[in-house]
């Protein structure tokens, strides 16, 4: 038996990453690969596995505290086998903070809940006098008083004094985070109880989903969504794309992202991000462009990078092997990280528009539909045409509408005759 | 009958309904305050723990007197006079009513004197002659002594404990039912003043809620000097001219000269008409609030010994002014971490927040400090050497839960424990924090470092 300090391993370009959940306690058991913490990074969540089994011995870490590489988290003794070779650790990524809101969440299992309790009614014992001990937070008597008056719900906030002691300066920094749109709003919304009108069941919001909601709420609150639609004839791409002999199969995709990639280069405003504290406009000479991926535990957003120089074939290879490795939970950090543009893709699905948001700190975000057969005047008669929806959702303080209808119009156009994109 | 419009009324004068009426009315509301009394202050002040204090002081000198006896200082039997014991509790009542009255004066609350009764959500009737209709009404009725059939009350040698407090005669033989702490108060009393004592208690202890190790060196204390029943129930009580006798089912027969019944009190809510606003109640004739303590009429409000246990007055104060805050649409709650417990016996008794009963029922993990105060070298040279000090730490975040203190002042250390206990302390913030030596005050540290592992001023085990 020996004590082996885990530290934090390689998670890419990032520092002082925040540790959202510490799933170890002293005296826990553990196998190699069991997630030990939650880390929050480039808008997912990351959870950092075992590399040994054993006994831990002491947490060196907490909630909230920032991270970098070699961090220490935990001292653990270790079981005597696993004392030479520390497992390799394979950092998943758990999806995310997701631009899109439509994250299907398949782990929740639903709960069945009663009722809430009906007011006391006559006969019954009175509340007990004295409420339970300690409650979920530690805070003075004036500390509780001053939390009430703003009707911020301590239990929500972590304490930074000695032993988890919520001081005054930590409710001031929760309500200032609450106001600048973090989203994490003081006080739920009071509900009715529903139970009166029928039968109800509680399901509560996936890990996933408690993380995307406040940077939803963020994104929407903070940025003037407008989104412009417009409509792509693709008949002749997609009589082309089923002609191509490719080793991996080619869906419109990587079609879609080559002619995007060249509508940015015309318009380089929706490649951007804004800077509020300086008022000014960030153009990026890069297009990494984000796919959101379908995944059993919802929704992931991993990065194609520089598509700019690659070509259909290459993007597509990549975003299959993005998309098998997120349905792997396999993703990095990495791969996560620096998307400049994203791309909304319900094709496979139906609809026909839809109001995708932005997936801050970008500007803007395409959403595609699934094409359709179509008639379309061509001068003489009605033809049959493919027909594919584009939603395109932009941040108004950075791109004014006629920028926006020209950009859609124009990527129509590269995507009706991808010849375009060369010239 | 005439009708009178009033903004916010408070029914009852005591610790919590005056404490009420001059809150809301420093919050700027115009206050109505009703009280059936002629005076403010309630049983506390009028017929309770400040009468009752005022005794238990002659009775602390008659006994210190004693004590100090086998020591080398003699003094000649006590001459008791009753009158002037009177005269001198009744001045001490006297100046707090006056006390309360001008404060009541000086802060334009309006004292109504009279009962009320509620009809409808929003009308209280005063007697026969006067309706206030009110925005809003805090109950502050307060409860009275609990009462056992078959016991033959209307002899005038059956005692409540107002009538133990309004020390007409000294019997001889004092028989008490109900070892709680009005009970064991009044034995101390009349005991100094010479009375023989038998106490009769149904359950199993003194003092039930307290933890028992707690409660061993006042048990310890008072086993010479009064003759205990416990486990025990009074059968019959048969009143003959010459003295009252006590069946006990457990084949014994006391006889007394006089029986005073303290077994527990119960709440004034009976009388008030609470259906006809709406008011809820619970079982026991409590009437069921909220943290904002509202009861299940949105503008009516209740405090005190009428919401349940621990009928305390300093419960009854806090909880005013939370009710006259929300009634003036602050956010306060009532939301105590602890409410000391104090018994005035000789040792006092106190203790606060979680016994270690409560801990177990809760399932909360605890490492325990005890320290007796054979140890303390202060109790040792006030000859107060029997007592003792402990203390609970919630074994997962080291944060004080409880503690109980056992000795004499024990109502005043327990202080120290209560504002520990609000403030979060954990053990070593307690260890940590220097005591003055020698006092009784350390003995709380020094529990503090037994539960750390790291007394010095005796062996940690």
């Amino acid at each position: 038996m020996a004590i082996k300090e885990i530290t934090v391993p390689h998670l890419g370009d990032f520092s002082d990453i925040p540790v959202i959940e510490v799933y170890i306690k002293e005296g826990d058991s553990i196998a190699v690969d069991d997630s030990l913490i939650a880390l929050e990074s480039a808008k997912a969540v990351t959870d950092i596995p075992s590399p040994y089994a054993g006994t831990i011995v002491k947490v060196l870490i907490k909630e909230g505290d920032l991270v970098n590489e070699g961090t220490a988290i935990a001292e653990i003794e270790v079981a005597a086998a696993d004392e030479k070779s520390p497992a390799k650790s394979e950092i998943k990524a758990e999806p995310p903070i997701e631009a899109k809101a439509q994250a299907a969440e398949k782990e929740a299992e639903p709960v069945e809940t009663k009722a809430a309790p009906p007011p006391a009614p006559k006969g019954e014992e009175a509340p007990l006098s004295l409420p339970p001990l300690g409650g979920a937070y530690h805070a003075t008597p004036a500390l509780r008083r001053y939390a009430r008056e703003l009707g911020v719900d301590l239990s929500r906030v972590t304490g930074s004094g000695a032993h988890g002691r919520i001081l005054h300066e930590d409710v001031q920094r929760f309500v200032k985070e609450s106001l600048k749109g973090g989203g994490v709003a003081a006080k739920p919304f009071a509900l009715e109880d529903f139970s009166a009108y029928g039968a109800i069941e509680r399901i509560p919001l996936s890990r996933i989903q408690k993380f995307s909601g406040p940077h939803l709420v963020g994104s929407w609150q903070a940025i003037p969504h407008v989104t412009q639609f417009d409509e792509a004839d693709v008949t002749e791409l997609e009589a082309f794309r089923r002609s191509v002999k490719s080793e991996i199969k080619l869906s419109i995709l990587p079609f879609v992202i080559k002619a995007l990639s060249s509508a940015l280069k015309e318009f380089p405003s929706l490649n951007a991000s804004f800077d509020e504290a300086t008022g000014e406009i960030i153009l990026k000479r890069y297009h990494h462009i984000g796919v959101a991926v379908d995944t059993p535990e919802g929704l992931v957003v991993p990065v194609v990078k520089n598509v700019e120089g690659k070509r259909i074939t290459e993007i597509a290879a990549e975003l299959a092997s993005l998309s098998q490795r997120a349905r792997d939970r396999k993703l990095t950090t990495e791969d996560l990280a620096g998307g400049s543009f994203s791309v909304s893709s319900l094709g496979g699905i139906g609809g026909t528009y839809f109001t995708p948001i932005i997936n801050r700190p970008e500007v803007a975000i395409l959403g595609l539909s699934r094409i359709k057969k179509q008639p379309v005047w061509d001068g003489e008669a009605f033809a049959a045409r493919d027909i594919l929806p584009l939603s395109l959702s932009y941040d108004h303080r950075v791109i004014d509408g006629a920028t926006a209808v020209r950009f859609t119009g124009h990527l129509s156009g590269l995507l009706t005759d991808l010849r375009r994109v060369l010239l | 009958m005439k009708t009178i419009e009033r903004d916010l009324v408070v029914l009852g004068g005591g610790p919590g309904g005056y404490t009420a009426a001059f809150r809301a009315a420093d919050l700027g509301r115009s206050v109505t305050l009703v009280e059936k009394e002629p005076v403010l202050g309630g049983v506390c002040l009028n017929v309770g723990c400040i009468p009752s204090k005022t005794l238990l002081h002659y009775s602390e000198v008659i006994e210190e007197t004693k004590e100090i006896a086998d020591l080398g200082l003699h003094f000649p039997p006590p001459a008791i006079d009753l009158e002037k014991i009177r005269a001198h509790k009744a001045k001490v009542v006297k100046g707090l009513n006056d006390g309360i009255a001008s404060l009541a004066k000086a802060r334009k609350v309006e004292v109504i004197q009279g009962v009320g009764t509620l009809k409808g959500a929003h009308e209280l009737l005063i007697g026969d002659d006067t309706a206030i209709q009110f925005k809003d009404l805090i109950i502050a009725t307060g409860s009275r002594p609990a009462r056992i059939p078959s016991i033959p009350y209307d002899d005038e040698r059956v005692w409540d404990s107002t009538d133990a407090l309004a020390l007409n005669e000294v019997p001889k033989r004092l028989a008490i039912i109900g070892a709680g702490i009005i009970g064991l108060e009044m034995a101390s009393i009349y005991h100094a003043l010479g009375s023989e004592i038998t106490i009769i208690e149904m359950l199993d202890s003194i003092i039930p809620p307290a933890d028992k190790d707690l409660k061993a060196p006042l048990l310890k204390a008072i086993k010479g000097k009064y003759q205990i029943h416990l486990s025990t129930k009074v059968e019959e009580v048969a009143a003959s001219e010459g003295e009252l006798t006590l069946k006990l089912d457990n084949g014994h027969t006391i006889a007394a000269d006089a029986l005073l019944v303290a077994v527990g009190r119960k709440p004034n809510s009976d009388s008030l008409n609470l259906e006809s606003a709406a008011v809820a109640v619970d079982r026991r004739g409590f009437i069921i609030v909220d943290e904002q303590l509202r009861t299940s009429a949105q503008h009516i409000f209740a405090i005190g010994d009428v919401t349940g246990d621990p009928m305390l007055a300093h419960r009854a104060s806090a909880q005013a002014k939370v009710a006259a805050e929300a009634a003036c649409r602050e956010k306060s709650a009532f939301l105590p971490l602890g409410i000391p417990s104090v018994a005035y016996t000789r040792p006092e008794i106190a203790w606060v927040g979680l016994t270690e009963t409560e801990a177990g029922e809760r399932g909360i993990e605890y490492t325990k400090g005890t320290f007796p105060w054979q140890a303390s070298s202060r109790a040792m040279s006030a000859l107060a050497a029997v007592g003792v000090t402990k203390a609970l730490f919630d074994k997962k975040t080291g944060r004080l839960i409880g503690a109980g203190i056992c000795g004499k002042n024990a109502g005043e250390l327990i202080a120290e424990a209560l504002l520990a206990l609000e403030m979060g302390a954990v053990s070593e913030d307690i260890a940590l924090s220097i005591h003055a030596h020698p006092t009784l005050s350390e003995t709380f540290a020094i529990a503090a470092e037994l539960a750390l592992g790291r007394a010095t001023d005796m062996l940690n085990r």
